[in-house]
C-alpha cells in the first residue's frame, strides 16, 4: 500500500488532518528526493545507452527484415512505453514512469529515423529533431524529473537557429558574421552574447525557472544547444564537418564549466566560467579526438571528472560530486562507443548493458542493505 | 501536480499525429506514377538514419521558361517553369539554379542502405564505371518517393551481393 493511500484511510478515519497529510507528504517527497537523486541520474544514463544502442540499431538499417515487420515492432514497443508511462503515472510509481518517459521520447526519435530510413524521406536536417520537439512537447511538460524537460529544452533551443536559417534574411546575417569575421575571438563573443541571452532571457520567458536545480539542468541543455550549433556552423567557418562522436566529445567537456557556472552566484565569476566554457569550445573543436588514442582520451576525461567528483565530496557538494560521477559515465560511454567497430554490435551490446545496468541499479537500491549486511558478514566489520 | 488525464492526452497526442504520418507516407509513397532518373553520387552517413547514398539527380532539363530559384519542372516536356503549368500532367516542385542550369528536388537525393554495403556501393556510384538509376513515385500532390535503385539494371541489394 503507497503512502498516500495510507494516509487517505487515516484522513478517512479521523486519524489525522488534512494540514497533517499534506505536510506528510510534502516531507516524503522532499526525503525521497534527496535520496533518490543518484538512482534517477543512473537510471537516465542507463536510458541513454539504450536509446543510442536503438539509434544505432536502426543506423544500421538491415534489408532482411520486411519494412511492415519494422514499423509493427516499432510501434507496438512505443505502444508498450505509453501505456506504461501512464499506468506508473496512476500508480504514482515516479521511478518506472519517468524511465518509461524518456524511453518513449527516445523511440519517437528512433520511429521517426526508421520511417524515414524505409520510405527514403530526406528533408532539412533539423526538420526530423523539429517534429520531434512538437511531437513530444506534451510528453515534456507533463514529466516530474528535469531529464526529458532539460532534453527537449536544448533540441527546441537547437532547431531555432536552423529554422530560422531557412530564411533569406538570417541566412544572409549568419554569412556576414562567419565569413566577413572568421577570427575565433569574433565567433566567440558573438556566440557569448547569443549564449548569455538564452541563459539569461529564455528560461525567464518561457518557465521562470528560479529553483537552481532547474537552472542547472536548463544550463546544460543550453551548453548542448551551443555545441551542437557551433558544430553545425563549422562549414561557415571553412574546415572539415564531422558530426559524429565529436558532438558528445564537446558536451561531455562542456559539462564542467556549465556545472560550475550552476552552482557558482557571483557575476564575475559566471563571466569567467562563460569563457571557459567557450575556449573549451575552441580547443575541442579543433583538436583531433584520437591525438591521444581511445583509451588515452577517455583515461584522460573520466579521471578529470572522477578528480572533480572526489574534489566536490570532499567537499560536502554530494549533488555536485554525484553529477561528476555521471559525467565520467557519460565519457565512459562515448568510449565504448569508439571501440565499436560497426552498428549492430554496437547497438547491441548498447542496449544489453543499458538493460542489464537498469537491472542491477534496481536490484541494488532493492536489496542495499541486504547486500551490505552479507558483505558485513563476509568480511566483518570493515565492510561497512 | 499534474493531471493524470493531461499524461494520457500526451501519450495519445504523440502517438496518434506519428502513427497518422507514418500511413499517411505509406499511402502516399504507393499512389503515383513512376519514373526514372540517372543518377551520380557522392557523401555517404546520417547520425539518426544510418548509411545512405546521396547523389545528384540527373532530370535531363531540356530549357527554361523562369529564372526563379522556386521553380516547377515538367516532366511531361522536360522544360522548367515558374509555377505548375495547367496542361503538366506529371511534375515536381523544387529549385532551379539558372548557373549551371540544374534543377534540384530535395527529398529524392538519398537512398538508406546497409552499414555493411555501405562503402562498397558508395564506391561503386562514385567510380562512375556503372550506369546508376533511381526509381522515383510522384504523386498527384508533386510528392516524391525513391522507390529502387539500380546499378547496370541490377536492383541495388542483388547488385550489392554481387560486388560482395
Amino acid at each position: 500500500m503507497s503512502l498516500k493511500t495510507k494516509l487517505d484511510d487515516w484522513l478517512k478515519n479521523n486519524l489525522i488532518t488534512e494540514t497533517q497529510k499534506t505536510a506528510i507528504l510534502d516531507y516524503e517527497k522532499s526525503k525521497a528526493a534527496k535520496s533518490n537523486w543518484m538512482f534517477y541520474w543512473l537510471i537516465m544514463l542507463a536510458c541513454l545507452a539504450i536509446g543510442i544502442g536503438v539509434i544505432s540499431l536502426i543506423a544500421y538499417n538491415w534489408w532482411g527484415i520486411p519494412a511492415w515487420v519494422k514499423l509493427v515492432c516499432g510501434a507496438l514497443i512505443l505502444i508498450a512505453l505509453a501505456a506504461g508511462y501512464a499506468l506508473f503515472s496512476q500508480r504514482e510509481k515516479t521511478a518506472p514512469a519517468e524511465i518509461c518517459l524518456s524511453l518513449l521520447c527516445i523511440f519517437i526519435l528512433g520511429y521517426i529515423g526508421l520511417v524515414a530510413q524505409i520510405f527514403n524521406l530526406h528533408s532539412a536536417p533539423h526538420r526530423g529533431v523539429l517534429f520531434w520537439v512538437i511531437l513530444t512537447a506534451p510528453l515534456a511538460f507533463t514529466a516530474r524529473k528535469a531529464i526529458v524537460p532539460f532534453v527537449w529544452s536544448a533540441a527546441f533551443l537547437c532547431i531555432i537557429p536552423f529554422e530560422l536559417a531557412q530564411y533569406k534574411f538570417m541566412e544572409t546575417l549568419l554569412k556576414t558574421i562567419f565569413t566577413d569575421h572568421p577570427s575565433f575571438a569574433g565567433v566567440a563573443i558573438w556566440w557569448f552574447a547569443f549564449f548569455v541571452f538564452l541563459w539569461r532571457a529564455v528560461p525567464k520567458i518561457f518557465y521562470g525557472f528560479d529553483n537552481i536545480r532547474r537552472s542547472f539542468g536548463f544550463l546544460l541543455g543550453l551548453n548542448a544547444c551551443f555545441a551542437a550549433l557551433f558544430m553545425g556552423m563549422v562549414p561557415f567557418l571553412g574546415s572539415s564537418y564531422s558530426p559524429d562522436f565529436m558532438w558528445l566529445f564537446i558536451f561531455t567537456g562542456l559539462l564542467w564549466p556549465a556545472a560550475a557556472l550552476a552552482f557558482v552566484k557571483k557575476g564575475t565569476r559566471r563571466i569567467w566560467f562563460c569563457g571557459c566554457s567557450l575556449i573549451w569550445a575552441g580547443i575541442i573543436l579543433y583538436s583531433s579526438t584520437n591525438t591521444l588514442g581511445v583509451f588515452a582520451d577517455m583515461l584522460y576525461f573520466v579521471l578529470f571528472y572522477l578528480y572533480a567528483a572526489l574534489y566536490f565530496d570532499l567537499e560536502g557538494r554530494k549533488k555536485l560530486c554525484n553529477f561528476f560521477l555521471i559525467a565520467s559515465g557519460v565519457r565512459l560511454i562515448v568510449a565504448y562507443a569508439q571501440l565499436s567497430s560497426g552498428l549492430l554490435g554496437f547497438g547491441v551490446s548498447m542496449i544489453t548493458s543499458g538493460v542489464a545496468a537498469i537491472a542491477l541499479i534496481f536490484a541494488w537500491f532493492r536489496y542495499k542493505s541486504t547486500a551490505l549486511a552479507f558483505a558485513a558478514k563476509l568480511f566483518g566489520e570493515a565492510a561497512k | 501536480m499534474i493531471n493524470k488525464n493531461a499524461k494520457l492526452f500526451a501519450c495519445i497526442f504523440a502517438l496518434a499525429v506519428l502513427f497518422s504520418w507514418t500511413g499517411y507516407v505509406a499511402v502516399n509513397s504507393n499512389t503515383g506514377e513512376t519514373v526514372e532518373f540517372k543518377i551520380t553520387g557522392y557523401d555517404p552517413r546520417d547520425l539518426l538514419s544510418g548509411h545512405y547514398l546521396t547523389y545528384t539527380v540527373d532530370f535531363g532539363v531540356l530549357e527554361s521558361r523562369t529564372e526563379n530559384r522556386r521553380a516547377y519542372l515538367c516532366l511531361d516536356d522536360k522544360t522548367v517553369y515558374p509555377q505548375k503549368p495547367s496542361s503538366c500532367a506529371l511534375g515536381l516542385a523544387g529549385e532551379y539554379y539558372k548557373w549551371n542550369k540544374a534543377f534540384n528536388h530535395r527529398g529524392i537525393d538519398r537512398f538508406y542502405i546497409p552499414e555493411e554495403y555501405a562503402q562498397r556501393l558508395d564506391k561503386a556510384l562514385r567510380s562512375g564505371k556503372h550506369d546508376a538509376k533511381i526509381k522515383v513515385l510522384i504523386t498527384k500532390n508533386g510528392a516524391a518517393y525513391v522507390k529502387e535503385m539500380y546499378f547496370d539494371g541490377i536492383a541495388v541489394r542483388e547488385f550489392a551481393e554481387k560486388i560482395k
